[in-house]
């Protein structure tokens, strides 16, 4: 399936169903696939690993549309392509592993990739703070980091109204900072 | 621009060279603006790791229909290796120590003075959104507004506006929330309209706030 650039964002953004139709485009995309496996197998890649960096660039595509400011300026195949690129690099970097000067620096086409990154350690850190969330405010915050309108939130928490719905994202939010805060 | 907005503006590069500059400056010179940086992409970060949880899943389910098995990039570390025994134990005593401090501080602490009757005011504006923005409502330009004329304890003007987002909000929960609000504020200044706003959310069962203990309480302080 071809998507026009602003279109697929739209579509991510739109509701989770047709996001969920993105996403299953993009991973059956059999020359996306192989081209990005290919990239990473001439460059070391051994096992599950051309897979796993072919599925996080899928997933960084997502969570940056859901970014207001995020604008795809190209194909979201070169986009998708980039991504990959640059964590293999970064994964490579790691492991010890050599990648040939010309498989490397065509990387960037202009996009801030390395805004895209989370630091591990940073991860581990904001993985143990969700953790400590209780399950209704992280089911909370996951539909609304989703994108999903207050209005949806509330039937899908079997909320009272609306306004429940916003209340509640507040006081889970809020609960997160103080959590953030505390791991600092 | 609010806080939000800027720091988007700052992590997508959407800032002209001058202003860029001016906001490496001040997360140079100003610790609380790059406290609030970094809380900034910390928040932001912990909702792009629930997004990738929730993609995760539809990829494994896709796996399940026939694909390839894909082992998750991102490590699986559960909260035992970050958090070891020994601190539960520290966590144990400190957790008992606030309890009892908890329920001994109205012996010890004289008692506080009763909360402002404009402070059961629940607004619960978004500071930024997800997406393409829209839900960045006529809700948070309204608040904005009555929070400030609360903040400055002109109760009429944010009573006036609270009234106009009443009106374009009928029939939604927005609304009961405004009505309570509305009460709150009265009842800083005009007691007789707030006990009769209060009366009328008791009486009506499908009120969003019908059933909440602070509406009674409100009445019975201010009756």
């Amino acid at each position: 399936m071809k998507f026009d650039n602003k279109e697929i964002v739209e579509l991510v953004r739109k509701d989770i169903q047709s996001r969920n139709q993105v996403i299953e485009a993009l991973y059956n995309d059999e020359k996306l696939r192989s081209s990005i496996i290919g990239y990473t197998v001439r460059n070391g890649a051994v096992g599950n690993e051309g897979i796993d960096v072919f599925t996080y660039a899928i997933m960084t595509f997502i969570r940056q549309c859901y970014r207001p400011l995020f604008e795809l300026t190209n194909d979201v195949n070169a986009y998708l392509y980039t991504i990959a690129k640059y964590e293999w690099i970064r994964l490579s970097k790691k492991k010890m592993k050599t990648i040939p000067e010309d498989e490397r620096y065509d990387i960037t086409d202009g996009y801030n990739i390395e805004s895209t990154i989370i630091d591990r350690e940073q991860l581990s850190e904001l993985k143990a703070s969700l953790t400590r969330l209780d399950e209704k405010c992280r089911k909370v915050l996951t539909l609304w980091a989703n994108n999903l309108k207050m209005r949806e939130i509330a039937l899908q928490m079997v909320y009272k109204s609306e306004g429940m719905a916003r209340k509640k994202k507040h006081e889970c939010m809020k609960r997160l900072r103080s959590l953030i805060q505390d791991n600092r | 621009m609010n806080n939000y907005n800027l720091f988007e503006s700052y992590i997508f590069d959407k800032l002209s060279q001058s202003e860029r500059k001016t906001f490496e400056n001040n997360l140079e010179s100003d610790d609380t603006f790059r406290d609030d940086f970094e809380n900034h992409k910390r928040v932001q970060e912990a909702m792009d790791v629930l997004v990738d949880d929730d993609v995760e899943k539809v990829i494994h389910d896709l796996d399940n229909k026939g694909h390839d098995k894909i082992t998750s990039i991102i490590a699986k570390e559960g909260v035992s290796s970050i958090i070891p025994m020994r601190w539960m134990g520290v966590a144990v005593v400190f957790l008992f120590l606030v309890a009892a401090g908890y329920l001994l501080k109205d012996k010890i602490l004289p008692s506080s003075a009763p909360m402002a009757l404009s402070a059961r005011v629940e607004l619960y504006l978004d500071e930024g959104s997800r997406g393409n923005g829209n839900t960045i409502d006529i809700y948070n330009d309204y608040g904005k507004y009555i929070n400030e004329s609360i903040e400055s304890k002109n109760w009429e003007q944010a009573a006036n506006k609270l009234i106009e987002l009443m009106a374009v909000t009928k029939g939604t929960s927005t609304y009961d929330q405004a009505e309570w609000n509305l009460a709150s504020i009265y009842a800083e200044y005009d007691t007789q309209k707030s006990i009769s706003i209060l009366e009328r959310i008791l009486n009506d069962s499908k009120h969003d706030y019908h059933d909440e203990a602070k509406v009674k309480e409100l009445l019975e302080r201010i009756q």
